[in-house]
Protein backbone atom coordinates (compact mmCIF):
# COMPACT_ATOMS: atom_id res chain seq x y z
CA UNK A 1 0.00 0.00 0.00
CA UNK A 2 1.33 3.36 -0.92
CA UNK A 3 2.05 5.69 1.65
CA UNK A 4 0.48 8.68 2.74
CA UNK A 5 2.23 11.70 3.84
CA UNK A 6 1.65 12.90 7.33
CA UNK A 7 0.38 16.17 6.07
CA UNK A 8 -1.25 14.56 3.55
CA UNK A 9 -3.30 13.24 6.23
CA UNK A 10 -4.61 16.51 7.74
CA UNK A 11 -5.70 18.12 4.22
CA UNK A 12 -7.86 15.05 3.67
CA UNK A 13 -9.10 15.06 7.12
CA UNK A 14 -10.20 18.93 6.40
CA UNK A 15 -11.72 18.04 3.53
CA UNK A 16 -13.32 15.28 4.85
CA UNK A 17 -14.64 17.00 7.61
CA UNK A 18 -15.57 19.76 5.19
CA UNK A 19 -17.92 17.70 2.92
CA UNK A 20 -19.58 16.15 5.93
CA UNK A 21 -20.17 18.71 7.49
CA UNK A 22 -22.07 19.93 4.46
CA UNK A 23 -23.62 16.64 4.00
CA UNK A 24 -24.92 16.38 7.28
CA UNK A 25 -26.39 19.91 7.48
CA UNK A 26 -28.15 19.18 3.95
CA UNK A 27 -29.68 15.96 5.45
CA UNK A 28 -31.42 18.25 8.96
CA UNK A 29 -32.23 20.84 6.29
CA UNK A 30 -34.19 18.58 4.61
CA UNK A 31 -36.03 16.55 7.05
CA UNK A 32 -36.56 19.35 8.44
CA UNK A 33 -38.21 20.97 5.71
CA UNK A 34 -40.11 17.89 5.22
CA UNK A 35 -41.40 17.66 8.36
CA UNK A 36 -42.63 21.51 8.59
CA UNK A 37 -44.38 20.91 5.40
CA UNK A 38 -46.41 17.78 6.69
CA UNK A 39 -46.97 18.80 10.03
CA UNK A 40 -48.28 22.28 8.69
CA UNK A 41 -50.20 20.02 6.22
CA UNK A 42 -52.16 18.17 8.90
CA UNK A 43 -52.38 21.42 10.95
CA UNK A 44 -54.33 22.33 8.13
CA UNK A 45 -56.40 19.66 7.20
CA UNK A 46 -57.17 19.29 11.31
CA UNK A 47 -58.73 22.63 10.65
CA UNK A 48 -60.59 22.23 7.91
CA UNK A 49 -62.06 19.02 8.91
CA UNK A 50 -64.42 20.51 11.58
CA UNK A 51 -65.32 23.11 8.95
CA UNK A 52 -66.27 20.46 6.13
CA UNK A 53 -68.06 18.41 8.44
CA UNK A 54 -69.96 20.99 9.90
CA UNK A 55 -71.39 21.84 6.10
CA UNK A 56 -71.51 18.23 5.35
CA UNK A 57 -73.84 17.50 8.44
CA UNK A 58 -75.93 20.24 7.47
CA UNK A 59 -76.52 19.21 4.16
CA UNK A 60 -77.02 15.60 5.35
CA UNK A 61 -79.87 16.46 7.92
CA UNK A 62 -81.60 19.15 5.01
CA UNK A 63 -81.25 15.53 2.68
CA UNK A 64 -82.60 13.53 5.18
CA UNK A 65 -85.55 16.01 5.86
CA UNK A 66 -86.40 16.49 2.69
CA UNK A 67 -86.36 12.41 2.30
CA UNK A 68 -89.49 12.36 4.83
CA UNK A 69 -91.67 15.89 3.00
CA UNK A 70 -90.97 13.76 -0.01
CA UNK A 71 -91.93 10.44 0.60
CA UNK A 72 -94.92 12.09 2.97
CA UNK A 73 -96.09 14.07 -0.25
CA UNK A 74 -95.58 10.86 -2.85
CA UNK A 75 -97.28 8.44 0.10
CA UNK A 76 -93.75 6.26 -0.20
CA UNK A 77 -93.39 5.26 3.21
CA UNK A 78 -90.04 3.64 3.12
CA UNK A 79 -88.83 7.23 2.25
CA UNK A 80 -90.63 8.69 5.24
CA UNK A 81 -89.30 6.01 7.73
CA UNK A 82 -85.64 6.49 6.25
CA UNK A 83 -85.67 9.62 7.82
CA UNK A 84 -85.95 8.19 11.19
CA UNK A 85 -84.13 6.07 13.67
CA UNK A 86 -86.49 2.60 14.00
CA UNK A 87 -86.89 3.39 17.74
CA UNK A 88 -87.64 7.02 17.39
CA UNK A 89 -90.88 8.92 18.74
CA UNK A 90 -93.09 11.13 17.53
CA UNK A 91 -95.50 13.57 18.80
CA UNK A 92 -97.94 15.30 16.40
CA UNK A 93 -101.10 14.56 18.75
CA UNK A 94 -99.45 12.03 20.91
CA UNK A 95 -96.23 10.30 20.97
CA UNK A 96 -96.03 7.45 18.54
CA UNK A 97 -93.87 4.68 16.89
CA UNK A 98 -92.35 4.87 13.78
CA UNK A 99 -94.86 2.61 12.49
CA UNK A 100 -97.63 4.18 13.88
CA UNK A 101 -96.98 7.63 12.64
CA UNK A 102 -95.88 6.60 8.85
CA UNK A 103 -98.96 5.04 8.60
CA UNK A 104 -101.54 7.33 10.38
CA UNK A 105 -99.96 10.05 8.50
CA UNK A 106 -100.76 8.16 5.30
CA UNK A 107 -104.01 7.46 6.35
CA UNK A 108 -104.42 11.08 6.90
CA UNK A 109 -103.02 12.52 3.58
CA UNK A 110 -104.69 9.88 1.67
CA UNK A 111 -108.27 11.72 2.87
CA UNK A 112 -107.24 15.30 1.13
CA UNK A 113 -107.26 16.00 -2.33
CA UNK A 114 -103.63 17.62 -3.06
CA UNK A 115 -101.00 18.51 -0.25
CA UNK A 116 -97.35 19.64 -0.12
CA UNK A 117 -94.79 20.14 2.79
CA UNK A 118 -92.55 23.10 2.35
CA UNK A 119 -89.23 22.84 4.51
CA UNK A 120 -88.12 26.39 3.97
CA UNK A 121 -85.13 26.61 6.72
CA UNK A 122 -83.09 25.38 9.73
CA UNK A 123 -81.74 25.68 12.44
CA UNK A 124 -79.54 23.53 13.61
CA UNK A 125 -77.28 22.93 16.55
CA UNK A 126 -74.98 19.91 16.58
CA UNK A 127 -72.80 18.59 19.47
CA UNK A 128 -70.77 15.87 18.45
CA UNK A 129 -73.58 13.23 16.98
CA UNK A 130 -76.66 14.63 18.21
CA UNK A 131 -78.04 17.34 16.82
CA UNK A 132 -80.87 19.71 17.93
CA UNK A 133 -83.00 20.56 14.64
CA UNK A 134 -85.55 23.19 14.12
CA UNK A 135 -87.39 23.15 10.83
CA UNK A 136 -89.80 25.49 9.28
CA UNK A 137 -92.50 23.62 7.64
CA UNK A 138 -95.21 25.22 5.26
CA UNK A 139 -97.84 23.11 4.41
CA UNK A 140 -100.85 23.31 1.54
CA UNK A 141 -103.62 21.08 2.08
CA UNK A 142 -106.69 20.88 -0.02
CA UNK A 143 -110.08 18.90 1.03
CA UNK A 144 -110.92 15.46 -1.12
CA UNK A 145 -114.04 15.37 -3.11
CA UNK A 146 -114.10 11.28 -2.54
CA UNK A 147 -117.39 10.81 -4.04
CA UNK A 148 -116.26 9.37 -7.21
CA UNK A 149 -113.42 7.70 -5.40
CA UNK A 150 -113.38 3.50 -6.05
CA UNK A 151 -110.96 1.60 -3.74
CA UNK A 152 -107.34 0.94 -4.51
CA UNK A 153 -104.09 2.88 -3.50
CA UNK A 154 -104.32 6.23 -2.57
CA UNK A 155 -103.90 8.78 -5.48
CA UNK A 156 -104.24 12.68 -5.18
CA UNK A 157 -108.52 12.82 -5.82
CA UNK A 158 -110.69 15.64 -6.87
CA UNK A 159 -111.14 18.99 -4.68
CA UNK A 160 -114.13 19.45 -2.47
CA UNK A 161 -114.54 23.35 -3.82
CA UNK A 162 -117.12 24.13 -1.08
CA UNK A 163 -115.11 23.26 1.56
CA UNK A 164 -111.64 25.56 2.18
CA UNK A 165 -108.21 24.86 1.49
CA UNK A 166 -105.43 25.08 4.72
CA UNK A 167 -102.21 26.66 4.70
CA UNK A 168 -100.75 25.94 7.43
CA UNK A 169 -97.10 27.16 8.98
CA UNK A 170 -95.27 25.30 11.72
CA UNK A 171 -92.01 23.50 13.20
CA UNK A 172 -90.62 20.15 13.52
CA UNK A 173 -88.79 20.34 16.30
CA UNK A 174 -86.23 17.35 16.61
CA UNK A 175 -83.27 15.55 17.83
CA UNK A 176 -81.46 13.97 15.71
CA UNK A 177 -78.56 11.32 15.79
CA UNK A 178 -75.78 10.42 13.78
CA UNK A 179 -74.36 6.77 13.83
CA UNK A 180 -72.05 5.03 11.60
CA UNK A 181 -71.85 8.25 9.72
CA UNK A 182 -75.98 8.85 8.80
CA UNK A 183 -78.11 11.25 10.97
CA UNK A 184 -81.50 10.60 11.36
CA UNK A 185 -84.65 12.08 13.60
CA UNK A 186 -84.74 10.53 17.34
CA UNK A 187 -87.22 12.53 18.64
CA UNK A 188 -90.05 15.07 16.87
CA UNK A 189 -92.69 17.69 18.26
CA UNK A 190 -94.41 19.21 15.95
CA UNK A 191 -95.86 23.03 16.27
CA UNK A 192 -98.41 24.19 14.38
CA UNK A 193 -97.96 27.97 14.83
CA UNK A 194 -100.69 29.44 12.15
CA UNK A 195 -103.18 28.82 9.50
CA UNK A 196 -104.82 30.38 6.59
CA UNK A 197 -108.04 29.83 5.22
CA UNK A 198 -108.49 29.69 1.46
CA UNK A 199 -110.77 28.92 -1.46
CA UNK A 200 -110.38 25.56 -2.60
CA UNK A 201 -109.50 25.45 -6.18
CA UNK A 202 -110.25 22.22 -8.67
CA UNK A 203 -107.17 22.96 -10.77
CA UNK A 204 -106.52 18.88 -11.81
CA UNK A 205 -110.60 19.38 -12.58
CA UNK A 206 -109.59 22.42 -15.59
CA UNK A 207 -105.97 21.39 -16.18
CA UNK A 208 -103.79 18.51 -16.80
CA UNK A 209 -102.58 17.33 -13.67
CA UNK A 210 -99.54 14.43 -13.86
CA UNK A 211 -98.42 14.34 -10.01
CA UNK A 212 -98.77 10.69 -8.57
CA UNK A 213 -98.73 9.19 -5.28
CA UNK A 214 -96.54 6.43 -5.93
CA UNK A 215 -93.24 5.73 -7.94
CA UNK A 216 -94.53 6.18 -11.25
CA UNK A 217 -94.34 10.03 -10.23
CA UNK A 218 -92.06 11.43 -13.12
CA UNK A 219 -89.42 12.17 -10.22
CA UNK A 220 -88.78 8.85 -9.75
CA UNK A 221 -87.52 8.01 -13.93
CA UNK A 222 -83.91 7.42 -14.42
CA UNK A 223 -82.78 8.81 -16.60
CA UNK A 224 -85.48 10.99 -16.69
CA UNK A 225 -87.19 11.78 -20.05
CA UNK A 226 -88.57 14.71 -21.62
CA UNK A 227 -92.92 14.09 -21.30
CA UNK A 228 -94.37 14.43 -24.73
CA UNK A 229 -97.45 16.15 -25.21
CA UNK A 230 -99.20 12.55 -25.83
CA UNK A 231 -97.66 11.07 -22.31
CA UNK A 232 -98.62 14.34 -20.67
CA UNK A 233 -101.70 14.05 -21.62
CA UNK A 234 -101.99 9.83 -21.02
CA UNK A 235 -100.93 10.80 -17.07
CA UNK A 236 -103.49 13.16 -16.41
CA UNK A 237 -106.54 11.38 -18.02
CA UNK A 238 -105.00 8.33 -15.91
CA UNK A 239 -105.25 10.89 -12.87
CA UNK A 240 -108.45 11.53 -13.40
CA UNK A 241 -109.58 8.04 -12.08
CA UNK A 242 -109.24 8.44 -8.34
CA UNK A 243 -108.80 5.95 -5.96
CA UNK A 244 -108.79 5.71 -1.87
CA UNK A 245 -107.99 2.88 0.92
CA UNK A 246 -112.18 3.20 2.09
CA UNK A 247 -113.20 3.29 -1.50
CA UNK A 248 -116.20 6.20 -2.02
CA UNK A 249 -116.51 8.77 0.75
CA UNK A 250 -119.44 11.06 0.90
CA UNK B 1 4.60 8.36 9.59
CA UNK B 2 1.34 5.34 9.93
CA UNK B 3 0.80 7.58 12.71
CA UNK B 4 -0.39 10.42 10.69
CA UNK B 5 -1.66 8.77 7.90
CA UNK B 6 -4.32 6.56 10.20
CA UNK B 7 -6.43 10.07 10.97
CA UNK B 8 -7.03 9.94 7.09
CA UNK B 9 -7.61 6.59 6.64
CA UNK B 10 -10.21 6.86 9.99
CA UNK B 11 -11.35 9.96 8.18
CA UNK B 12 -11.62 7.94 4.61
CA UNK B 13 -13.71 5.28 6.60
CA UNK B 14 -15.91 7.54 7.67
CA UNK B 15 -16.75 9.83 4.89
CA UNK B 16 -17.66 5.90 3.42
CA UNK B 17 -20.23 5.30 6.65
CA UNK B 18 -22.19 8.65 6.34
CA UNK B 19 -23.40 8.04 3.10
CA UNK B 20 -24.77 4.39 4.72
CA UNK B 21 -25.47 6.45 8.19
CA UNK B 22 -27.56 8.80 6.72
CA UNK B 23 -29.25 6.33 4.56
CA UNK B 24 -30.24 4.28 7.28
CA UNK B 25 -31.70 8.16 8.81
CA UNK B 26 -33.66 8.99 6.02
CA UNK B 27 -35.29 5.19 6.10
CA UNK B 28 -36.63 5.58 9.40
CA UNK B 29 -37.08 9.46 8.52
CA UNK B 30 -39.06 8.81 5.41
CA UNK B 31 -41.21 5.55 7.08
CA UNK B 32 -42.76 8.21 9.30
CA UNK B 33 -43.28 10.85 6.48
CA UNK B 34 -44.53 8.30 4.51
CA UNK B 35 -47.44 7.24 7.60
CA UNK B 36 -48.32 10.64 8.15
CA UNK B 37 -48.48 11.26 4.43
CA UNK B 38 -50.65 8.31 3.85
CA UNK B 39 -53.07 9.32 7.09
CA UNK B 40 -53.46 12.84 5.33
CA UNK B 41 -54.00 11.65 1.81
CA UNK B 42 -56.63 9.59 3.31
CA UNK B 43 -58.73 12.74 5.18
CA UNK B 44 -58.23 15.11 2.17
CA UNK B 45 -60.18 11.88 0.35
CA UNK B 46 -63.05 12.05 2.52
CA UNK B 47 -62.98 16.44 3.13
CA UNK B 48 -62.70 16.32 -0.72
CA UNK B 49 -66.14 13.47 -1.19
CA UNK B 50 -68.08 15.54 0.90
CA UNK B 51 -66.81 19.31 0.07
CA UNK B 52 -68.25 17.82 -3.46
CA UNK B 53 -71.55 16.61 -2.21
CA UNK B 54 -71.75 19.98 -0.59
CA UNK B 55 -70.78 21.80 -3.50
CA UNK B 56 -72.97 19.94 -5.85
CA UNK B 57 -76.17 20.36 -3.54
CA UNK B 58 -75.10 24.24 -3.35
CA UNK B 59 -73.99 24.78 -7.28
CA UNK B 60 -77.53 22.89 -8.08
CA UNK B 61 -79.83 25.07 -5.90
CA UNK B 62 -77.94 28.43 -7.36
CA UNK B 63 -78.69 27.08 -10.39
CA UNK B 64 -82.82 26.47 -9.67
CA UNK B 65 -82.35 29.87 -8.06
CA UNK B 66 -80.65 31.97 -11.33
CA UNK B 67 -83.68 30.54 -13.04
CA UNK B 68 -87.08 31.57 -10.74
CA UNK B 69 -84.93 35.18 -10.21
CA UNK B 70 -84.89 35.40 -14.37
CA UNK B 71 -88.56 34.68 -14.16
CA UNK B 72 -89.26 37.26 -11.44
CA UNK B 73 -86.86 40.24 -12.73
CA UNK B 74 -87.74 39.20 -16.43
CA UNK B 75 -84.25 38.49 -17.12
CA UNK B 76 -84.14 36.93 -19.94
CA UNK B 77 -80.33 35.90 -20.12
CA UNK B 78 -80.39 35.14 -16.10
CA UNK B 79 -83.36 32.13 -17.05
CA UNK B 80 -82.06 30.84 -20.16
CA UNK B 81 -78.45 30.77 -18.74
CA UNK B 82 -79.67 28.02 -16.35
CA UNK B 83 -80.20 25.48 -19.04
CA UNK B 84 -77.84 23.72 -21.39
CA UNK B 85 -78.11 25.09 -25.09
CA UNK B 86 -79.65 21.80 -26.02
CA UNK B 87 -81.82 21.81 -23.08
CA UNK B 88 -85.65 19.93 -23.16
CA UNK B 89 -88.13 22.21 -21.64
CA UNK B 90 -91.42 21.11 -21.21
CA UNK B 91 -94.22 22.85 -20.07
CA UNK B 92 -97.16 20.96 -21.45
CA UNK B 93 -95.35 22.30 -24.93
CA UNK B 94 -91.39 21.80 -25.56
CA UNK B 95 -90.34 25.44 -25.05
CA UNK B 96 -86.48 25.87 -27.16
CA UNK B 97 -84.14 26.80 -24.21
CA UNK B 98 -82.89 29.85 -26.36
CA UNK B 99 -86.75 31.22 -26.00
CA UNK B 100 -88.07 30.21 -22.01
CA UNK B 101 -86.87 33.75 -21.01
CA UNK B 102 -89.42 35.43 -23.69
CA UNK B 103 -92.02 32.67 -23.42
CA UNK B 104 -91.64 33.21 -19.20
CA UNK B 105 -91.89 37.02 -19.69
CA UNK B 106 -95.06 37.00 -22.33
CA UNK B 107 -96.76 34.91 -19.68
CA UNK B 108 -95.85 36.96 -16.93
CA UNK B 109 -95.80 40.81 -17.75
CA UNK B 110 -99.80 39.62 -18.19
CA UNK B 111 -99.97 39.72 -14.47
CA UNK B 112 -99.78 41.80 -11.63
CA UNK B 113 -97.28 40.59 -9.91
CA UNK B 114 -95.36 36.87 -9.33
CA UNK B 115 -93.26 35.31 -7.44
CA UNK B 116 -91.20 31.86 -7.18
CA UNK B 117 -89.58 30.27 -4.23
CA UNK B 118 -87.62 27.37 -4.44
CA UNK B 119 -87.56 25.72 -0.63
CA UNK B 120 -85.39 22.84 -1.01
CA UNK B 121 -84.52 20.57 -2.88
CA UNK B 122 -83.88 16.57 -3.23
CA UNK B 123 -80.39 15.94 -5.15
CA UNK B 124 -79.77 11.95 -7.15
CA UNK B 125 -75.89 12.70 -8.13
CA UNK B 126 -73.82 9.59 -10.29
CA UNK B 127 -71.26 11.38 -11.76
CA UNK B 128 -71.69 14.38 -14.41
CA UNK B 129 -75.53 13.99 -14.13
CA UNK B 130 -77.82 14.51 -11.38
CA UNK B 131 -81.60 14.01 -10.76
CA UNK B 132 -83.26 16.69 -9.07
CA UNK B 133 -86.63 17.82 -7.73
CA UNK B 134 -87.20 21.00 -6.32
CA UNK B 135 -89.97 22.02 -4.40
CA UNK B 136 -91.45 25.32 -5.90
CA UNK B 137 -94.03 28.03 -3.91
CA UNK B 138 -95.39 30.72 -6.21
CA UNK B 139 -98.35 33.02 -7.08
CA UNK B 140 -98.01 33.71 -10.85
CA UNK B 141 -101.92 34.38 -11.44
CA UNK B 142 -102.50 37.80 -9.89
CA UNK B 143 -104.86 39.59 -12.10
CA UNK B 144 -103.65 43.05 -13.82
CA UNK B 145 -105.59 46.28 -13.90
CA UNK B 146 -104.88 46.75 -17.60
CA UNK B 147 -106.45 50.08 -18.09
CA UNK B 148 -103.72 51.29 -15.26
CA UNK B 149 -100.80 50.80 -17.99
CA UNK B 150 -99.38 53.08 -20.32
CA UNK B 151 -96.85 52.44 -22.18
CA UNK B 152 -93.10 51.31 -21.67
CA UNK B 153 -90.97 48.76 -20.36
CA UNK B 154 -93.10 45.83 -18.14
CA UNK B 155 -93.09 46.70 -14.76
CA UNK B 156 -95.38 45.29 -11.80
CA UNK B 157 -99.05 46.46 -12.37
CA UNK B 158 -102.18 47.32 -10.13
CA UNK B 159 -104.46 44.48 -9.41
CA UNK B 160 -107.65 44.15 -11.10
CA UNK B 161 -110.38 44.78 -8.04
CA UNK B 162 -112.49 41.67 -6.99
CA UNK B 163 -110.40 39.16 -8.63
CA UNK B 164 -109.03 36.10 -6.64
CA UNK B 165 -104.77 35.21 -7.01
CA UNK B 166 -103.99 31.49 -6.37
CA UNK B 167 -100.89 30.78 -4.42
CA UNK B 168 -99.66 27.54 -6.04
CA UNK B 169 -97.16 24.49 -5.52
CA UNK B 170 -95.54 22.29 -7.42
CA UNK B 171 -92.26 20.33 -8.19
CA UNK B 172 -89.57 21.39 -10.98
CA UNK B 173 -88.14 17.55 -11.86
CA UNK B 174 -85.10 18.16 -13.47
CA UNK B 175 -82.31 16.12 -15.20
CA UNK B 176 -79.07 18.03 -14.39
CA UNK B 177 -75.62 17.58 -16.57
CA UNK B 178 -72.37 18.93 -15.46
CA UNK B 179 -69.94 20.31 -18.35
CA UNK B 180 -66.64 22.17 -17.72
CA UNK B 181 -67.21 21.80 -14.16
CA UNK B 182 -70.68 23.58 -14.52
CA UNK B 183 -74.19 22.27 -13.61
CA UNK B 184 -77.12 23.30 -15.97
CA UNK B 185 -80.50 21.85 -16.58
CA UNK B 186 -80.54 19.81 -19.65
CA UNK B 187 -84.25 18.05 -18.80
CA UNK B 188 -86.91 20.35 -17.41
CA UNK B 189 -90.20 19.30 -16.44
CA UNK B 190 -92.69 21.10 -14.33
CA UNK B 191 -95.49 18.77 -12.06
CA UNK B 192 -98.53 21.38 -10.74
CA UNK B 193 -99.59 19.38 -7.38
CA UNK B 194 -101.95 22.19 -6.03
CA UNK B 195 -103.84 25.68 -5.62
CA UNK B 196 -105.17 27.74 -3.13
CA UNK B 197 -107.19 30.86 -3.66
CA UNK B 198 -106.86 34.16 -1.84
CA UNK B 199 -108.00 37.70 -2.09
CA UNK B 200 -105.03 39.32 -3.51
CA UNK B 201 -103.47 43.03 -2.05
CA UNK B 202 -103.16 46.19 -4.80
CA UNK B 203 -99.59 46.40 -3.24
CA UNK B 204 -98.73 49.12 -6.03
CA UNK B 205 -101.36 51.33 -4.66
CA UNK B 206 -99.47 52.07 -1.71
CA UNK B 207 -96.08 50.72 -2.14
CA UNK B 208 -94.59 48.70 -4.57
CA UNK B 209 -90.81 49.19 -5.87
CA UNK B 210 -90.05 45.60 -7.53
CA UNK B 211 -88.78 46.08 -11.06
CA UNK B 212 -89.19 43.78 -14.00
CA UNK B 213 -85.55 45.07 -15.25
CA UNK B 214 -82.36 46.46 -14.24
CA UNK B 215 -83.41 49.10 -12.11
CA UNK B 216 -84.46 46.81 -9.57
CA UNK B 217 -82.39 46.73 -6.20
CA UNK B 218 -81.25 43.64 -6.72
CA UNK B 219 -79.12 44.68 -9.36
CA UNK B 220 -77.31 47.80 -7.57
CA UNK B 221 -73.30 47.69 -7.09
CA UNK B 222 -72.55 48.42 -5.01
CA UNK B 223 -75.62 48.60 -3.10
CA UNK B 224 -76.73 51.77 -1.74
CA UNK B 225 -79.36 52.49 1.21
CA UNK B 226 -81.96 54.02 -0.09
CA UNK B 227 -83.21 57.82 0.66
CA UNK B 228 -86.49 58.88 1.75
CA UNK B 229 -87.00 60.23 -1.05
CA UNK B 230 -85.30 57.72 -3.34
CA UNK B 231 -88.02 55.57 -1.78
CA UNK B 232 -90.39 58.35 -2.69
CA UNK B 233 -89.55 57.94 -5.92
CA UNK B 234 -89.73 54.36 -6.69
CA UNK B 235 -92.98 54.12 -4.92
CA UNK B 236 -94.38 56.84 -7.03
CA UNK B 237 -92.83 55.17 -10.19
CA UNK B 238 -94.35 51.47 -8.87
CA UNK B 239 -98.05 53.48 -9.03
CA UNK B 240 -98.30 54.29 -12.40
CA UNK B 241 -97.44 50.63 -14.13
CA UNK B 242 -96.20 49.96 -17.45
CA UNK B 243 -96.38 47.58 -20.07
CA UNK B 244 -95.30 47.14 -23.69
CA UNK B 245 -98.87 48.20 -25.32
CA UNK B 246 -99.63 47.63 -29.39
CA UNK B 247 -99.44 51.16 -31.14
Amino acid sequence: MKRIPAWGGWVLGVLALVVLGAQALEAQQQSAGASVTIASLQARLAALAPQVAYLKDRRDIFDAMKRYTRGADRHDKDLVRSAFWPEATISVDKPMTVDEYVDSEERLLASYAAHQHHITGQTIDIQGNAAHVESYVIFFIVPRDGRGDTQGPATPGHALTSAKSTVSSGRYIERWEKRDGEWKILVRNFVEDLELKGDTVDYCGSRPCIGTWDRNDLSYMRPLQPVTAEQRRERAEANKKTHSPDGARK
Amino acid sequence: MNAFASPARVLFAAMAALPLLAACTDGEKSEVDAAALASAEKQVAELESAVRQVADDSAILQNELKYTRGLDRHDEKLSRDAFWPDAIITYGNVIPPNDIGTWANSVHSKRAAHQHHVTGLTLDVDGDTAHEEGYILFTADVQRDTSADTNGVPSPGRVLRGSKATLGTGRYVNRYERRDGQWKMAVHEYVHDLSVSFEPVDLCATACMGRWDPADLSYQRPLQALSESERGQRIERGKKPTEQLLP
